[in-house]
């Protein structure tokens, strides 16, 4: 199998995607109205960029199924995903989701606690340690320093 | 007489922006800027358009002509901070910087980091200089010029800046076409500024301001830089390399004098160009000094004007590219794209009318840019060793600090957390798109020129009553689909003749 099969079974899929998303919006731009070309509508400009997007997607279809000789090599799941960016992609997503009530420091600490904790070679007490300078600098910095309005939520270390 | 009458005009205008950005509060933000800049951009998988990106929010709280300078030094600082990457870990902060890894990791290994970066620091900075008295000479007139565009010209001088940007992208020509067309949709997110209609909000009240430009960038470059550098199985390794003896000797500058002049020479102009002026610029450069050299087989070993030529020609690049960004408002590449995302967010739209209503801005502006270049060389030589101590913190300890601020940078523009959850996904879907080959940068230059090609191109049909003729009837922008049209033939004829070549090789029996 050649490089050009690996890339090409992948193009079918993200061009498929492509396709079914630029018809959506053309749909949807439509209903927006489009307007005669002296007039045009809200619709105008998505429709004729969802519209190429099919086109474009559908080309690139369409080339890689007339290509693909070999399903098995393509993309695999082990090639684009590592333990340790789920671990981060949850904790910074259940950081933002619980901020408004944990508050910037509490949040902030709990977060770099965790990521902090996915380096296997630190021991436990330095990365709280870490976790909490980090908390309390980023604190100083961007509340205090640049006002930034961070959300303080229940603890409110400072007033 | 009428050269003496414009030296004086320019002598004039250069000292009210001295006068602007000697103003204490500019010179800090000035100061601020570069050392922002290299800071960020030296670390590696940062370049340049993701320095800007996660620093785009640092600017909100600034007024709009100290935010201007403040980027301006950001986007030469981190420049400069690439070419330290390339030179100490021979990982390029991004493409333009790819050249000087060849020669200048090649000295590293040898024991010569420090001329190495001695000598990109001095050429960035007469690079540097040489194409801000560039600017100043040549974006007012283009700018008067510009003057006399209408929306059909700005059509289609917006498509050559498009063409020339998917043109130079990596990867397939068709993926690249497609990300325009993603870009488009999403600029049209939200409230339509000509009829008022709400589109593609799906009734979310955040979403009808449009999709926010600081998060959606910064998720799309520097979140899904993070992703991409958790999911590799080794993480960038730290630098070991020692940095002595930073000032380059005689005969270093004799190597590389000429190299200097012919790369802030090339730059410049390659830099004016839509579409990656500073990456063809630097491979340009290397080139040109390869072919010129008496002995050419020592480049790739090692050769001084290997990094001496690219980091001029790279850094004479990005004064140029601020010509059609400040006189004709169009990008001239994605960063530049998203300075002009900046400008925006400050409620000026940049263009031949910013350097006729606010001289004290541009002039400031290209005045600080004089000030900001000789502020990296005299920092960036002493503090060398601050930046190599930075390079050898491990990336494990580095990564949640860049998230923080990318979150924090994120909150601050609305304290809404929906763009912070907003950024998390352009990150996620930003990183699924390299993985596909899909080019993030193609998107983001169409997203940021979207909002101004659409009232452009709807204008244009309103004032040719619905005919598209407008766009050929008009020399200007005629010339301009011109340049399109042969541009992408340019493109699709050797894909086309390739294919063929490999259908009819296929065909025949082995």
């Amino acid at each position: 199998v050649d490089g050009q099969t690996v890339v090409r079974a992948d193009d079918l899929f993200s061009s498929l995607f492509w396709f079914l998303f630029g018809a959506f919006v053309t749909a949807t731009a439509w209903r927006l109205e489009i307007g005669p070309p002296a007039a045009p509508g809200p619709g105008f400009f998505p429709f004729w960029s969802g519209l190429s997007l099919c086109l474009l997607a559908l080309v690139v279809t369409a080339l890689s199924a007339a290509q693909l000789r070999q399903w098995s090599e393509r993309l695999r799941w082990r090639d684009v995903y590592h333990p340790r960016m789920l671990i981060c992609l949850a904790a910074v997503s259940g950081y933002v989701a619980a901020l408004k009530y944990t508050g910037f420091l509490l949040g902030t600490f709990l977060l770099m606690a965790i990521l902090y904790g996915m380096d296997g070679r630190t021991s436990w007490r330095a990365k709280i340690v870490g976790a909490a300078a980090t908390a309390v600098a980023a604190y100083l910095l961007f509340e205090r320093a640049l006002a930034v309005g961070l959300p303080p939520g229940w603890l409110r270390v400072w007033p | 007489m009428a050269a003496g009458l414009a030296v004086t005009e320019i002598l004039s205008n250069l000292s009210l922006g001295f006068s602007v950005a000697l103003r204490p509060e500019n010179l800090i933000y000035a100061l601020i800027g570069v050392t922002l800049g290299t800071l960020v951009g030296i670390l590696p998988g940062l370049g340049p358009l993701a320095t800007i990106a996660l620093l785009l929010p640092t600017t909100y709280h600034v007024p709009a002509t100290g935010a201007i300078i403040m980027f301006a030094g950001i986007y030469y600082g981190a420049m400069y901070g690439g070419s330290t990457t390339s030179i100490l870990l021979n990982i390029p902060g991004e493409s333009a910087s790819v050249v000087t890894c060849l020669d200048g990791y090649q000295m590293a290994r040898q024991g010569r980091a420090g001329a190495a970066l001695g000598i990109a620091a001095f050429a960035s900075f007469l690079a540097g200089t040489g194409s801000v008295f560039g600017l100043a000479l040549l974006a007012p007139p283009l700018a008067r010029f510009a003057l006399r565009f209408g929306y059909p010209e700005y059509v289609t001088l917006m498509c050559i800046g498009i063409v020339l940007v998917t043109y130079l992208a990596s990867g397939s020509l068709l993926k690249a076409f497609m990300m325009v067309c993603l870009g488009f949709i999403l600029s049209a997110v939200g409230q339509d500024i000509i009829s008022g209609a709400f589109r593609f909000d799906f009734g979310l009240l955040e979403l009808t301001d449009g999709i926010p430009l600081a998060p959606f960038i910064m998720g799309l470059f520097g979140i899904s830089q993070v992703i991409a550098n958790l999911a590799a199985e080794a993480e960038p390794a730290p630098v070991a390399t020692k940095v002595r003896e930073l000032l380059p000797t005689k005969e270093e500058w004799g190597l590389s004098a000429l190299p200097i002049l012919r790369g802030s020479l090339l730059g410049f102009f390659l830099g004016i160009l839509p579409g990656g002026g500073a990456i063809v610029s630097s491979f340009a450069a290397y080139a040109v000094e390869k072919r010129l050299a008496r002995w050419p087989e020592r480049f790739g070993r090692g050769a001084i004007e290997g990094v001496a030529a690219p980091e001029a020609a790279n850094n004479s690049a990005t004064g140029g590219a601020f010509i059609p960004l400040l006189s004709f408002g169009i990008p001239a590449n994605v960063t530049m794209a998203v300075i002009m995302g900046a400008f925006m967010i400050h409620g000026i739209t940049p263009g031949p009318l910013v350097i006729k209503d606010r001289p004290d801005m541009f002039w400031g502006v290209v005045a600080s840019m004089y000030l900001g270049n000789l502020a990296l060389l005299v920092l960036n030589l002493p503090l060398i060793g601050v930046w190599v101590q930075i390079l050898r913190v491990p990336y494990r300890w580095l990564f949640p600090l860049i998230l923080l601020v990318c979150i924090v940078g994120s909150y601050s523009v609305k304290h809404s957390l929906f763009d912070v959850g907003l950024m998390l996904v352009a990150g996620v879907v930003g990183y699924a798109m390299k993985k596909y080959g899909y080019e993030p940068a193609v998107l983001v230059m169409a997203f940021v020129i979207g909002p101004i090609m659409e009232q452009s191109l709807r204008q244009s049909l309103l004032l040719g009553e619905g005919s598209f003729r407008i766009f050929v009837t008009r020399p200007i922008s005629a010339i301009a689909l011109g340049v399109c049209a042969a541009l992408l033939l340019s493109a699709v004829i050797p894909a086309v003749n390739q294919r063929r070549r490999a259908v009819a090789g296929s065909g025949t029996p082995a």
